[in-house]
């Protein structure tokens, strides 16, 4: 459905070049769930702009790589190709429905606004449609919500209508970027439940993007896990959690706390994320990395595929096939 | 049972609620019950957890304990003294130098145009502690405590991470040695990878100096792994209290019940998310009578929007307020 290839996404800003994204390439399986995990400033939600094509260029710019989704290529697109794909065959959600949506218009309006846009459809139509797909989200009442502003909602609720409004053109991907980090953990699954059975329903091929190891266990088939700007290990979600291969996956899985289990003391990785503007040189984990040798400091390892599409950027993996 | 340190008896905050100018001039009696007859109480030693949702006046309580808000009725009694009564200066500088604070947003909290060594020796010098040499020891004895180092002494905190601004928040509020220390989502806001550092030093300091922390959290996870006892809130008031490990493994209320079932677990191989309660928490200025959950309870009785059942111990030291558990 959708596979990235090199791709290294730069920002030039007057203090220097950030390098948000380097040569990350993964593969996105038709009707999967894909998650991005990652720290803040890991690249995972640049690395969702640059598919979507709304990297602010400049200070962005996308220095390598390809995005092919469906055998067509994004990067090379012409804006207004690009205008026709976006919030059409891909859409996304934020982290923070109050800033997505409009204020002033009426919820209804907003989730029909795609369907004119994009399909043409007469207002009325599209109008009844939205009211079909806030009931589907889960809004009770919907025709008679679709006539509220946004402020009239709970955060749980604005998030069920940034997903009808996501759907409403049926797209063939759906990026979700931190979806449920701003709502509380009840309101949270009750998200993450509407997703899931969204997807099994209607077919969707999903991107999550969240810093959380819970979450993306619940909800995802396959997980990249990134750290400053580099793809540290690709496998399914069982093989990650049950044999991660690369330090940074390991000291993450140690170091969280759990809901489901007494951990006596966790295992904490030592430091702090780098400055991307001066990324260490080689493996940029390396200043953190309990495993670290002489050759991660000075040469950046690629990714390795250590087992079928499992892939590991870790010179530990050396005895892993080397692809890409 | 160890010596008690602070006892929270009863305690009401109430905020009244002024929505137009003429209710400003008649006063509606409209007010939110933030916090609505809570109590418990923390032995000398321990790390106390209050989890709940937001809005359910888990910070409105420890505001309170902190003196930062009057309470409308009830009393917090730290060593024994009623933290709310007239004191003499004396005794109020006292409390407030054995009662600190860390906050979730360490950005926040400190002082942009102050050095790391001022922010953490400030509350030194508000207290007059010794002359100059010995705070700045003091201070710089802190600052190591808490894992930062000599030369980061002189830095601002803008030139530091998230962690280690939350490291200088801590090292500040332990600058006095304090007694009870509120730990308010201490590590929320803080990478995966760091939260692990500062959850394991708050452990380790508190071994140290002999503290007590009250923990005010949304985060399940994190409260199994710092907390000795949990107390869990909705809409203003306790519904569960009993030991960590006795919540976890044994939730009496139907809403520890769903809160503990929400949570997502990192372990594909068990996945459990499904839809756990529908609805969200009523306005708390519209209360539901009787039981406050009943509304979204799945267990919901006849009873239970009528009666509003009791706070009791259904075990020792487990107390839970749900009517399925009265007979």
């Amino acid at each position: 459905m959708l596979s990235v290839a090199d791709l290294t996404v730069n920002f030039y800003l007057e203090s220097g070049i950030v390098s948000a994204v380097n040569h990350v390439s993964f593969d996105v399986r038709k009707r999967s769930s894909f998650g991005i995990v990652g720290e803040s400033g890991s690249g995972k939600t640049v690395t969702a702009l640059a598919i979507m094509g709304l990297l602010p260029m400049p200070p962005g710019k996308v220095d390598s790589g390809t995005v092919l989704f469906k055998g067509e290529e994004l990067l090379s697109k012409a804006p207004n190709d690009m205008r026709k794909i976006r919030g059409n065959r891909i859409t996304m959600i934020y982290q923070d429905p109050m800033t997505s949506l409009n204020p002033v218009l009426r919820v209804g309006f907003q989730i029909a606004e795609s369907l004119m846009v994009h399909e043409g459809l007469p207002y009325r139509d599209a109008k009844s449609k939205a009211i079909e797909l806030m009931g589907l989200t889960g809004i009770s009442a919907a025709d008679k919500r679709a006539e509220d502003y946004p402020h009239q909602f709970s955060g749980g609720m604005r998030q069920r209508i940034m997903i009808a409004m996501a759907l409403a053109t049926k797209p063939d991907l759906l990026i979700a970027d931190e979806p449920t980090t701003a709502l509380d953990v009840i309101t949270q699954a009750q998200i993450l439940a509407l997703l899931k059975r969204l997807q099994a329903e209607y077919g969707l091929t999903v991107i999550l993007i969240t810093h959380d190891l819970g979450i993306v266990a619940e909800l995802c088939d396959d997980i990249m896990v990134m750290y400053a700007g580099h793809a540290m290990e690709r496998a399914t979600a069982r093989e990650l959690y049950s044999e991660p291969q690369n330090p940074y996956t390991r000291g993450l899985l140690e170091s969280i706390t759990r809901a489901d289990k007494d951990i006596k003391r966790l295992n904490s990785i030592p430091g702090s994320i780098p400055d991307l503007i001066k990324p260490p040189k080689g493996c940029r984990f390396h200043t953190r990395c309990p495993m670290v040798f002489d050759k991660c400091k000075e040469d950046e390892p690629p990714d390795f595929e250590v087992a079928a599409n499992r892939f590991s950027k870790c010179w530990l993996a050396t005895a892993g096939r080397k692809t890409r | 049972m160890n010596e008690t340190l602070l006892a929270v008896d009863n305690l009401c905050k109430y905020f009244p609620v002024k929505k137009s100018l003429s209710e400003v001039f008649h006063p509606a009696d409209k007010v939110v019950k933030a916090v609505d007859d809570v109590s418990f109480t923390i032995a000398k030693g321990m790390t106390f957890g209050l989890v709940g949702e937001s809005g359910c006046g888990k910070t409105t309580t420890s505001k309170v304990i902190l003196g930062l808000l009057k309470p409308t009725s009830g009393r917090v009694l730290f060593r024994g003294m009623d933290v709310s009564g007239n004191h003499s200066k004396k005794e109020s500088r006292q409390y407030h130098r054995e009662i600190q604070a860390v906050f979730q947003d360490p950005a926040g909290s400190l002082d942009p145009r102050m050095t790391i060594g001022r922010i953490v020796r400030e509350p030194l010098d508000i207290n007059n502690e010794g002359d100059e040499r010995t705070r700045d020891e003091v201070a710089r004895k802190m600052v190591e405590a808490v894992g930062l180092t000599q030369e980061q002494y002189d830095r601002y905190p803008h030139e530091l991470s998230g962690g280690q601004q939350q490291r200088v928040a801590i090292a500040r509020a332990l600058a006095l040695h304090p007694k009870l220390v509120i730990l308010d989502e201490p590590v929320s806001a803080l990478d995966m990878s760091v939260r692990a550092q500062i959850l394991n030093l708050l452990k380790d300091l508190q071994k140290e100096f002999a503290l007590t922390y009250l923990f005010v959290s949304h985060d399940l996870s994190v409260v199994r792994y710092l907390c000795d006892t949990v107390s869990v809130m909705y809409l203003g008031q306790i519904v569960e209290s009993c030991e960590t490990r006795e919540l976890f493994e044994n939730p009496l209320h139907p809403y520890t019940e769903a809160l503990l079932g929400a949570v997502p677990i990192p372990d594909p191989s068990n996945r459990r998310i499904h839809e756990p309660l529908s609805g969200t928490i009523p306005s708390p200025l519209n209360l539901p009578t009787g039981c406050r959950f009943h509304t979204r309870c799945p267990s919901y009785m006849e009873i239970c929007s009528k009666v509003e059942p009791k706070f009791i111990e259904i075990k020792s030291g487990h107390f839970v307020s749900c009517h399925l558990y009265f007979s």
